[in-house]
């Protein structure tokens, strides 16, 4: 047997155990869930069981066609309800993706299947303790939510996001990365009836940043190319280009913080919000050249540079108010000294505030005859992004595209339900206004039984080619795609 | 009126050949309620007159005698009459076995801001408001369908305030299948109209004028375990509920429209605005009260949560409710003004003594039968009712739920805490 043979029949192997344990772990979680409790509290083991097939629609360089991912995820949580006063609970997240053995789209996908095929982690631990009825302290690794927005993030920074399964293409719940932190939320008495509150954030110690698709997997994105031509002047000159990571170490001097005050006035929720937090993207920093040193032939020096995650302090607001059928919300997030990526700067990097803005409206409308008085959900977002002091030499990272000014994007999400909700249909469009790029997201959820949840839906990207290709919609213009999703729950 | 007694039942029982033995080993402790034991001491009698005139107690109907009763059929709103033959409906009762109607009276606190009232509220004739009411049933004998629409609304449960410690609602679809099932706790508390518990009869310090205010949170199944609830209802017209909703799977409290009140919850045919028969806010622009009569209605009893110790059952689409009896109501008929409402029509059938919906039944816009509520509801002897059963039907997508709800006795205290987001966000997950 060939090399090439012991190593597929191994693969072949590893697949067929794969989906060997997966299916045992169905049959054995027949039961909707497991809990006990006697005299010292509640205990509770509830969950999932997932399969997802996702299929690439167009042939690319970075996106392949045909069979992408073959995930089988187990998501379980643990719940231990000591007294009304304390709780733990934990979620672990077991994955394995079955394509890394099924199929080679690239020439090397081993960092990809090194990272990817298989994860196994605790993604949340953590413990509510309520000392008093108007104060609790939740401990732990944990994920905290802040804004009103849909499907794009604006004051919601606290936990970075792992897009590695999928670019923008999976839910926020799987994609965000829990840290370990304090959360505390306060009912301020005096203030009961205008929901008065407060909630403050600390994160001691932890540094994540925003993980994104890589090489050799079915959503690897497409290189920024603004950076080629000054690395081909770099080279030409006989510098050898460096960039080191300073991705920091978990250290006390990583500590977020961040506060929260949320009300109720003549009928409108809102929310005031402080973050000192940190970019969870870098920043590259022309850190100099240096001649000499230890080189390979042809070069006379290095040229450096570094990947920062620069401090900032975001401010933000937020509010909602209800009018009949219709709710409309709205979020603010200014950031002040946001650091850009210029490289007509002595160090590459210039500073301007930041503002991000979104209005938009929920709308129950209710077709009384269309399917049975369910009600059809439509909402629509308006997002403007505005840079205060504007530099058209600007360029926004990771995507490595000239940023406008301004920067606008239009989404609208339709819902509805049929046979008591047993088939729910829905449709999420994106349109990225600036750059005339979509993300068309249509999906259908069907219901079988208490336990049984499948979904067939597809992600269309579409947008232009030439400057603005690596904007975030057009990027993936080669990376539509289909799936079907099979979740168990016990 | 007379205590029924033991002796008595029997003789009834003994009458249509029912063996009591057998009766008594499938549903323990009705032979307590049927000897009236426990009620005369309190005073709670019998109504001899509707047992008498009506269908006499220990009558067992079933599928193959019902027709020898003509007077079902004022017994019966239409479509529940027709569960009775074989086959008609996709619902066929189950046999039904009548009892001794009981009188069920309001707690003492309530009776006494009843007769307060007496000739002290009217109405609005402009606004269709209450004038000089603070608490309690406003009308102690309505005359027409406004009073009685504000009876019904004004009615209290268990005192100032209720909780569910656990409802269950099983869906059932259209091919009779079991769907899913839910697990909820529900708290609500009256702000102003109360009756029993300092402050009465409303908080001074209520500046946002809240009448009442209430919180559901999802237990089961892992899909909606974490979800909450939070409603509060003004008493102004002008101003509409605000609903809030934690949501788990974006790990944040969301603002629902008023409108979010009348989707079903989670594919099941319980809209949070049908809850109690209806929760929908009266407002006489919209909601009018159009028709009232005086009727009786055979329906599941008030069994006494304290001492009838019988469970509720299910089997197939019928509710096994063990005790029926005919409980005189007032069938109240309202126009829904309003072509963006899920229903163009209400009719409830209220109980007399505790105003309480025993059925109900909401119209499509199209002005079809759309969903039926059959409630059922237990007693306290301090006077407090809270529903128990309840057994929703869809007429028009053959789906049926049914809710089992589990509750503590009269005025139950709880923490006005879980009326804040902060107690959905704990509640969460």
């Amino acid at each position: 047997m060939t090399k090439h043979g012991k190593i597929k029949k191994l693969y072949c192997r590893c697949f067929s155990t794969g989906y060997i344990v997966c299916l045992t772990l169905f049959l054995l979680m027949s039961s909707a869930g497991l809990s006990f409790s006697n005299e010292n509290g509640e205990f509770r083991i509830t969950g999932y069981i997932q399969h997802r097939s996702e299929f690439g629609l167009a042939d690319a360089e970075y996106n392949p066609d045909g069979y992408t991912m073959a995930e089988f995820l187990m998501n379980m949580e643990l719940n231990y309800e000591y007294s009304e006063k304390l709780i733990f609970h934990q979620i672990i997240r077991a994955r394995y993706d079955g394509i890394y053995d099924w199929r080679n789209y690239f020439e090397d996908q081993s960092q990809a299947e090194d990272e990817l095929k298989n994860e196994l982690e605790i993604r949340e631990l953590y413990l509510d303790y309520a000392p008093i009825e108007d104060l609790n302290f939740r401990i732990g690794k944990q994920t905290v939510i802040w804004g009103e927005t849909d499907g794009l993030r604006l004051m919601d920074l606290i936990n970075p996001q792992d897009l590695r399964w999928g670019y923008v293409t999976r839910a926020f719940e799987d994609t965000r990365t829990p840290l370990s932190m304090v959360r505390v939320n306060y009912s301020i008495p005096f203030l009961e009836d205008n929901q008065g509150g407060f909630e403050l954030i600390w994160v001691p110690t932890e540094f994540e940043v925003n993980k994104y698709p890589i090489d050799g997997s079915a959503y690897a994105m497409a290189p920024a190319d603004f950076f080629n031509e000054q690395i081909q002047d770099i080279l030409a000159a006989g510098f050898l280009p460096t960039v080191t990571n300073e991705k920091r170490e978990q250290d006390k001097d990583n500590g977020q913080f961040g506060t929260k005050f949320t009300g109720n006035i003549f009928g409108m929720d809102f929310s005031l919000n402080y973050l000192y937090s940190y970019s969870h993207d870098p920043v590259i920093y022309f850190d100099g050249r240096e001649m000499g040193g230890v080189l390979p032939p042809g070069f006379v020096g290095t040229f450096n540079m570094a990947q920062r995650y620069p401090r900032r302090h975001t401010g933000g607001l937020t509010f909602s108010k209800a009018f009949g059928r219709v709710v409309l919300r709205g979020e603010f997030a200014y950031t002040f000294d946001n650091q850009f990526q210029n490289l007509t700067e002595v160090n590459w990097v210039e500073e301007s505030d930041y503002l991000k803005g979104m209005l938009g409206f929920d709308w129950v409308y209710a077709n009384t005859g269309f399917n049975n008085g369910r009600s059809i959900f439509i909402s629509g977002q308006f997002f403007n992004n505005h840079i205060m002091d504007y530099n058209d030499n600007i360029v926004n990272l990771p995507y490595g595209y000239s940023m406008k000014e301004d920067e606008q994007i239009a989404t609208l999400l339709i819902n509805t339900g049929f046979l008591s909700d047993d088939l729910k249909p829905e449709i999420f469009v994106a349109y990225d206004i600036s750059y005339k790029s979509w993300w068309i997201n249509p999906k259908l959820g069907i219901q079988y039984g208490s336990l049984w949840r499948f979904e067939v839906g597809a992600n269309f990207f579409e947008g232009e080619s030439g400057d603005t290709q690596h904007v975030p919609f057009a990027m993936m213009d080669q990376g539509d795609s289909a799936y079907v999703q099979v979740r168990r729950m016990f | 009126m007379r205590k029924i007694t033991r002796r008595d039942a029997l003789k009834v029982l003994g009458a249509t050949g029912l063996s009591v033995g057998s009766l008594s080993a499938k549903i323990s402790g009705i032979d307590k309620l049927m000897s009236g034991d426990g009620l005369g001491s309190l005073g709670i009698g019998m109504h001899e007159s509707y047992a008498a005139d009506l269908i006499k107690p220990g009558t067992i109907i079933n599928s193959g005698n019902y027709k020898n009763f003509p007077q079902l059929k004022q017994l019966f709103p239409e479509h529940q009459y027709l569960r009775l033959k074989k086959g008609a409906t996709r619902s066929d009762f189950p046999e039904i076995k009548v009892f001794p109607t009981r009188k069920i009276q309001l707690a003492a606190p309530e009776q006494k801001w009843k007769e307060k009232n007496r000739g002290v509220v009217s109405i609005d004739p402009k606004t269709k408001l209450l004038v000089n009411w603070k608490a309690g049933i406003p009308f102690p004998e309505p005359k027409n369908a406004d009073q009685v629409t504000w009876n019904f609304v004004n009615r209290h449960w268990t005192g100032d305030s209720w909780i569910f410690d656990n409802a269950t609602l099983i869906v059932v679809d259209r091919f009779d299948r079991q769907k899913t099932a839910f697990d909820a706790r529900f708290y609500q508390e009256d702000l102003k109209g109360r009756t029993t518990i300092p402050p009465v009869p409303e908080y001074a310090d209520n500046p946002r004028n809240i009448l009442w205010r209430q919180t559901a949170v999802f237990t089961k199944p892992y899909e909606i375990a974490g979800q909450a609830v939070l409603r509060f209802r003004y008493d102004s017209l002008e101003k509409a509920d605000d609903v809030w909703a934690y949501i788990p799977a974006m790990r944040r409290i969301r603002r629902f429209t008023g409108a979010d009140v009348q989707d079903p919850l989670f594919g099941s045919d319980d809209t949070m605005d049908d809850y109690a028969s209806w929760l929908q806010k009266v407002d006489f622009r919209t909601v009018v009260p159009t028709k009232v009569k005086e009727g009786n209605i055979l329906t599941w009893g008030y069994p006494d949560r304290i001492t009838d110790g019988y469970t509720t059952k299910i089997d197939g689409r019928q509710m096994l409710f063990p005790i029926w009896e005919v409980r005189p109501v007032y069938i109240l008929t309202i126009e829904i003004n309003d072509p963006t409402y899920m229903y163009s029509k209400r009719i409830t059938w209220i109980d007399k003594e505790t105003y309480h919906g025993l059925y109900f039944e909401g119209y499509d816009q199209r002005g079809n039968l759309w969903r039926t509520w059959t409630n059922g509801l237990w007693w306290t002897p301090e006077g407090g009712h809270n529903y128990m059963n309840a057994e929703i039907d869809d007429w028009i997508n053959g789906t049926k739920t049914f809710q089992f709800m589990k509750s503590p006795g009269y005025n139950p205290t709880f923490s006005s805490k879980v009326f804040t987001k902060n107690f959905l966000k704990r509640a969460g997950r």
